[in-house]
């Protein structure tokens, strides 16, 4: 929920961990305690999507047997799995286009075991006037330290009867379209393979008039996974990617998404969620203009990126607490 | 109860031979990469794909109720 400074303030200094995002200067003049949080002024609120520097999206955590917060450079990322609990989850906020962004988001899928441990995490950024002047933020509560080349988690260690669980709202599904695949891995490509034959990536996208708000979307195994568009350079032949494309994975453009809120409605899974934690993607918020308007009962932040294991783009992410009655 | 780690539908799992649609993120995210570690052939790498399938769905068998179901279902 959104709420003012002075009750976050008091909720750490009564002992609750938190998992917090809002505007810098907020964040930074928070006491210390079991909190973590990340830059942006972008939320799904109760009423709505809100832009705003004067207040911070609070999510509690649930009831813990252990926690650790730490962070994690570019180099040593891959810690995050061998440092979560057994049982538990952990939640990573890494700021935008840092050196540990552009890691998790290639290197992830292939760390050792990750499926195994739950994790989730968002992408911290800025308000969309201030890109290129500040920098996205991500803080260790623990120590009040700030970073905006570094990852911060909190590794939440789960009571004995409880797991948790990653789920996404994906609104896009694979169009009728030819299938794309890739030789480069990464952020930016010159050419993709379309039936097996080479062409220029950026040709393609404007020669079909492709609609580069609907991203490209993968299956694996009926995950659908998204791959936004963050620009194409027709001149120098390359397009730019708010995810990486990875090798032997084949990719469709998206059907087109009509109404986004109805859809939304539609495609949320059956029966009450009640997530621990939520959030939403930037560029919903922004193709969407959800501006004020309401995407079901899920709140959170309104991200540069989402993880669920793995970097996902457009894709609402949340984590449930589960009952396993062992 | 998920069936032994012996049970041929693990294999056919890891290594795509049936295509399954699951309805859990992780379980999807894992499967797909296996299918394609799996793909050359090297029986080591089969066998530790299976070893981590099978102590995924062990370990979170409460959460996948639906994709053993549907794997299990469609095998028996």
């Amino acid at each position: 929920m959104l709420v003012d400074f002075a009750t976050v303030a008091s909720k750490i200094e009564s002992g609750e961990t938190l998992f917090l995002a809002g505007d810098e200067s907020l964040l930074e003049r928070l006491p210390k305690g079991d909190w973590i949080g990340g830059t942006i002024p972008y939320f799904m609120d109760r009423k709505g999507g809100t832009t705003s520097k004067d207040a911070i999206f609070l999510s509690a955590a649930p009831e813990a047997s252990g926690l650790k917060i730490a962070w994690y450079g570019e180099r040593d990322l891959e810690r995050l799995v061998p440092d979560a609990p057994d049982n538990g989850f952990s939640l990573i906020i890494i700021p935008a286009t840092s050196p540990a962004h552009i890691s998790y988001a290639r290197n992830a899928p292939g760390y050792k075991g990750i499926f195994l441990k739950p994790i989730i995490g968002w992408i911290a950024g800025v308000h969309l006037d201030d890109l290129g002047r500040i920098s996205p933020k991500v803080f260790n509560g623990a120590t009040g330290e700030s970073s905006d080349s570094k990852a911060i988690a909190l590794h939440l260690e789960l009571p004995r009867g409880k797991q948790a669980s990653i789920g996404i709202v994906n609104l896009f599904r694979q169009g009728g379209g030819e299938v794309l695949s890739f030789e480069e891995e990464g952020f930016s490509v010159a050419n993709c393979l379309v039936g097996g034959k080479k062409v220029n990536f950026a040709e393609y996208l404007v020669s079909g008039k492709i609609d580069t708000r609907l991203p490209l979307v993968a299956d694996y195994s009926g995950t659908m996974v998204n791959v936004s568009f963050q620009s194409v350079d027709e001149k120098k032949g390359t397009v730019a990617l708010y995810a990486p494309v990875f090798k032997n994975v084949e990719y469709r453009i998206a059907e087109p998404v009509q109404d986004y809120v109805a859809s939304f409605s539609a495609t949320m899974p059956s029966g009450s969620i009640e997530p621990a934690f939520a959030c939403n993607c930037i560029l919903n918020y922004l193709y969407a203009n959800l501006e004020g308007k309401r995407t079901g009962t899920i709140t959170g932040p309104v991200t540069f990126g989402e993880i669920a294991y793995q970097l996902l783009n457009q894709t609402l992410t949340y984590l449930e607490i589960v009952d396993t009655g062992k | 109860m998920i069936p032994s780690k012996s049970h041929g539908v693990w294999a056919k799992l890891v290594k795509g031979e049936v295509q399954y649609s699951l309805k859990s993120v992780p379980a999807g995210l894992m499967v797909s990469r296996m299918k394609r570690e799996t793909a050359s052939g090297d029986p080591a790498t089969l066998r530790r794909c299976i070893d981590e399938v099978y102590g995924f769905f062990e370990k979170y068998e409460t959460i996948l109720r639906d994709d053993i179901a549907n794997i299990f279902g469609k095998e028996a």
